[in-house]
């Protein structure tokens, strides 16, 4: 691997000036820091024309360019960072940001408002609840029609897709959210693309399919409906426990780098399980979301689903790592999500 | 080879010495101590005498400082808090002074000096020894929803703020998600607000704001391993050395890698500095010339100049179990492991070295896994009462009944810090956060409330999860617990739930030995609940409507 050029490049030990400038800078910079030509002519012919490309560049890449040697790549992404002093942002521009991040109403004003104005895009958000029938999957199959309003609405203007496990999904119940927007039905059903997960590893599979999607028109909401119970049903006892939670760990990740990567909300739910091993507190919650640890560290928001009287159903914030603990009131109604009858009453 | 290539000139040598170098064509030391010593002679046409002389005052020259280790105490002695346990100040320690001063905020022993980075909270710091220990890594376990990235955000801020005497930046490197920075505002306005009305004349032009504080912490999105570690390799040091002051950084020299870096480090490390000593028995004057204001820039941090910036003190990794877990499905097999194992030494080691060289703290963050109760392959069964007496049978030496001392698992907590002995051993100290279940009215005793502030009185109507840290193993401190809960000000202990978990388990054998009981007894374990104090058990969380709505109303410029 190494040639003549290890001599050049050891012969022009020099330190270049900091040159701090925004727009790209040429390669060629990086002669002045010691780096010879040949082997910037290297990294030019290999399509990297600027410092920029260089720096962000893995070591094992460049490694793979015909002459680079580990010495020298190293010596290249040393320079090549001093000069591009980019990668990190500060708190101050995260956070300006963070207040144009884009929030999916979920229908309820009561669950938009602890919610800090509906479902963070970006991230992952986890709605689980001790029984059937909390509201999970309507939530879901409201947010599929929300996502698609206009930003000023509430909306992220963007289409969804919704992967389902249960088969649960019901394109009618969307149709009556359609309306209660005003949006054309037809129109909000183009916009779902749907799919319907057998097993744990197509469930996988899917998720690199949305990734060629998402690259090609802009979604906003990611739904998994549910999340779990295919993991629940592939794997079973102590025995696969470790398999099933690698594998969930597979999935959640690839989740979240959709939502980074794509922008998009991530909604998943799950199920409980009554825990058996009984906690050392007898009194205490005796429902477990599962996925365990995994999902529990990966959902950026949790949120707890329980019945409340009639349609209302209660929710509540359990982790987040900006949203205190708090509770809200929505109900289910004939057009999605929405305000409980009692405060509508009041209204 | 990087200790033996020093420039001749920058080496104090006698004249002839230097014309005899000159002579021989030697420009660094590696010339003349590489070579067999005749030859040595021959090229410097010297003496054999000469020559051995010129060796020896090289090699004297170019070997790092050995320090005395009484005169490490004598400067530890004079700005450390002891650490054994809270309350343990004494009103003669000269640090003492100055840190009541504080009082209101929840003063931070032991930080003056800056080998400790406080943690805003005294019980905190009294666990842990005096706070997080610069030049070392930290790691912070715990499950989801306990406060890990709640706590490292606090240190980030605290790191900023009096009464740390040297103010310093902080990186954040994130791979579970976006920095929090609602919180961190929330948490910044709180502190200034705290620091403004604790001080008797507010000396509010001298703190930085909020948009200062944010602007000093830098963060950025790592998605994967590979990520990681181009970015500890290359990115960060040129980072941290792009910030550092212009005296030192001339130091570090013309390549600022940190392998090349074994001399600078030694320096800054054994430097004792001096001025700090001076500044943290000087309680008077305290607020108004300590604070640092000069190094904090005024202006907007969008400017690409990073010249006014704050050197950085602390770097997080906020998870690295997140690019552990589920990056390669193939870590179930052993290969995956091994793989897994390299990667974290690899980490591990560029970030103590990154530690040592830049004079920083690290706090890694890392989560939870369940642990099971003793494996079912043993031939008893497995009631909890013939597992206490098996564990006292079971071999001594296995990993499963070994790793109760170190992976942070505890008779109240089924759960282990995950990434195994790997990590473990790659860690200095470890802290272990849990959710307990209980709740507790924050009541009357509560420092908030007897506070001249208004603007910060809660309505503790509805009780509080209370959470615990417990300090799995670290060189600093012993063992121990302690209770805490996270309010709008932040991180805050509870007042006398400090265990001391090392002592307690020495008197818990101590009885046992001279009783003859049996382990059962000492597994439940019931808290002594102290007046006034209302326990109440967890149901997932649930907090006052009102509990995070109120923010101080105070001269705290917005951001």
């Amino acid at each position: 691997m190494l040639t003549q050029e290890e001599d050049l490049f050891q012969g022009g030990d020099e330190e270049g000036d900091e040159g701090l400038l925004n727009q790209p800078t040429l390669v060629a910079k990086l002669q002045e820091a010691g780096i010879s030509k040949s082997d910037t002519d290297k990294l030019v012919q290999a399509g990297m024309h600027t410092v920029e490309a260089v720096a962000f560049t893995p070591k094992k890449q460049l490694l793979t360019i015909k002459g680079i040697s580990e010495a020298k790549a190293d010596k290249i992404l040393a320079e090549a960072c001093k000069l591009i002093p980019m990668g990190f942002t500060t708190a101050t521009e995260i956070h300006a940001r963070r207040a144009e991040l884009v929030r999916i109403s979920t229908g309820s004003t009561g669950l938009d408002t602890i919610l800090g104005g509906g479902i963070e895009t970006g991230a992952i958000t986890e709605l689980f609840g001790a029984f059937f029938r909390t509201g999970k999957s309507q939530i879901c199959h409201t947010l599929a029609v929300t996502c698609q309003l206009p930003i000023s609405m509430g909306g992220g203007e963007g289409k969804c897709l919704y992967i389902d496990t249960e088969g649960t999904f019901r394109p009618v119940r969307m149709l009556a959210v359609a309306e209660r927007f005003g949006l054309n039905g037809e129109e909000v059903l183009d916009n779902i693309a749907y799919a319907r997960a057998y097993n744990v590893d197509h469930q996988l599979q899917l998720l690199v399919q949305a990734s060629a999607m998402m690259a090609e028109s802009r979604f906003s909401l990611l739904i998994v409906d549910s999340c779990t119970s295919l993991y629940r049903t592939d794997f079973s006892g102590r025995g696969e426990l470790s398999a099933r939670q690698m594998h969930l760990a597979k999935f959640l990740r690839t989740l979240m780098r959709l939502a980074d990567e794509f922008g998009v909300a991530v909604v998943v739910t799950n199920q409980v399980v009554a825990q058996v091993d009984g906690g050392q507190f007898a009194g205490a919650d005796a429902k477990k979301p599962i996925g365990g640890n995994i999902m529990a560290h990966a959902s950026t928001t949790r949120l707890n689903l329980r019945k409340g009287r009639g349609a209302s159903r209660v929710c509540k914030i359990v982790d987040s790592p900006c949203l205190p603990e708090a509770e809200a009131i929505f109900a289910i109604n004939e057009n999605g999500i929405g305000e409980p009858e009692e405060l509508k009453m009041d209204a | 080879m990087s200790f033996t290539s020093f420039p001749l000139d920058s080496i104090s040598l006698s004249q002839p010495q230097r014309d005899a170098c000159r002579r021989a064509g030697y420009e660094i030391s590696s010339d003349v101590l590489l070579p067999p010593i005749s030859e040595v002679v021959k090229k410097t046409r010297l003496k054999y005498d000469d020559a051995t002389s010129l060796i020896k005052s090289i090699s004297q020259a170019i070997t790092p400082r050995s320090c005395v280790l009484s005169e490490l105490l004598r400067n530890s002695q004079t700005n450390k808090v002891s650490g054994d346990g809270i309350g343990g100040e004494d009103p003669d320690n000269e640090g003492f002074g100055h840190v009541e001063h504080y009082q209101g905020f929840g003063h931070m022993g032991g930080c003056v000096e800056e080998t400790w980075l406080s943690t805003g909270d005294t019980g905190l710091d009294g666990l842990l020894g005096g706070g997080v220990r610069i030049g070392t890594v930290t790691e912070i376990a715990g499950e989801s929803a306990s406060g890990k990235s709640h706590l490292a955000m606090s240190l980030a801020l605290c790191a900023q703020l009096p009464p740390s005497t040297q103010p310093g930046g902080t990186i954040i490197l994130t791979s579970e998600r976006d920095l929090a920075t609602g919180r961190l505002v929330q948490l910044a306005q709180s502190l200034l607000f705290h620091h403004t009305a604790s001080s008797p004349s507010p000396p509010t032009e001298s703190l930085p704001s909020v948009r200062d504080l944010l602007g000093n912490i830098r963060t950025m999105r790592i998605a994967e391993i590979s990520d990681l570690e181009h970015c500890l390799t290359y990115q960060i040091p040129a980072l941290l050395s792009s910030l550092l002051p212009a005296n030192q950084s001339s130091l570090l020299g013309p390549s600022p890698t940190p392998l090349n870096q074994s001399l600078p480090s030694e320096t800054t490390i054994n430097a004792p500095a001096p001025s700090v000593t001076v500044i943290a028995s000087d309680p008077p004057i305290m607020t108004a010339p300590t604070v640092p204001v000069q190094p904090i820039p005024l202006r907007s941090t969008i400017a690409a100049h990073t010249s006014g910036k704050l050197p950085v003190k602390l770097i997080v990794l906020d998870s690295i179990t997140a690019l552990m877990r589920g990056t390669d499905v193939r870590s179930v097999s052993a290969l995956g492991l091994a793989q897994r194992s390299r990667y974290l030494c690899s980490v591990a080691d560029s970030l103590k070295a990154l530690a040592v060289a830049y004079n920083l703290a690290v706090v890694v963050i890392n989560q939870v896994s369940d642990v099971f109760s003793r494996p079912p392959i043993s031939t008893f069964t497995s009631s909890p009462v013939s597992q206490s007496v098996m564990e006292e049978d079971a071999p001594p030496m296995l990993y499963a009944t070994q790793k109760r001392w170190f992976s942070g698992e505890s008779d109240l907590l089924g759960k282990e810090a995950s990434l195994g002995i790997v990590w473990a051993n790659a860690v200095n100290t470890r802290i272990m956060l849990s959710r307990t279940g209980r709740r507790r009215l924050l009541n009357q005793e509560d420092p908030s409330q007897g506070k001249k502030g208004d603007g910060s009185q809660m309505e503790d109507i509805r009780p509080t999860l209370v959470r615990r840290a417990h300090l799995v193993f670290g060189p600093f401190a012993p063992e121990g617990m302690i209770d805490y809960v996270i309010t709008e000000q932040g991180i805050r202990t509870l007042e006398g739930s400090f265990r001391n978990v090392g002592m307690e388990r020495r008197r818990e054998r101590s009885k046992r030995d001279k009783q003859g009981l049996s382990r059962t007894e000492e597994e439940v374990e019931i808290k002594e609940v102290g007046p006034g104090e209302k326990e109440v058990l967890d149901d997932m969380g649930e907090l006052p409507p009102g509990f995070w709505d109120e923010t101080p109303s105070s001269p705290v410029k917005e951001l």
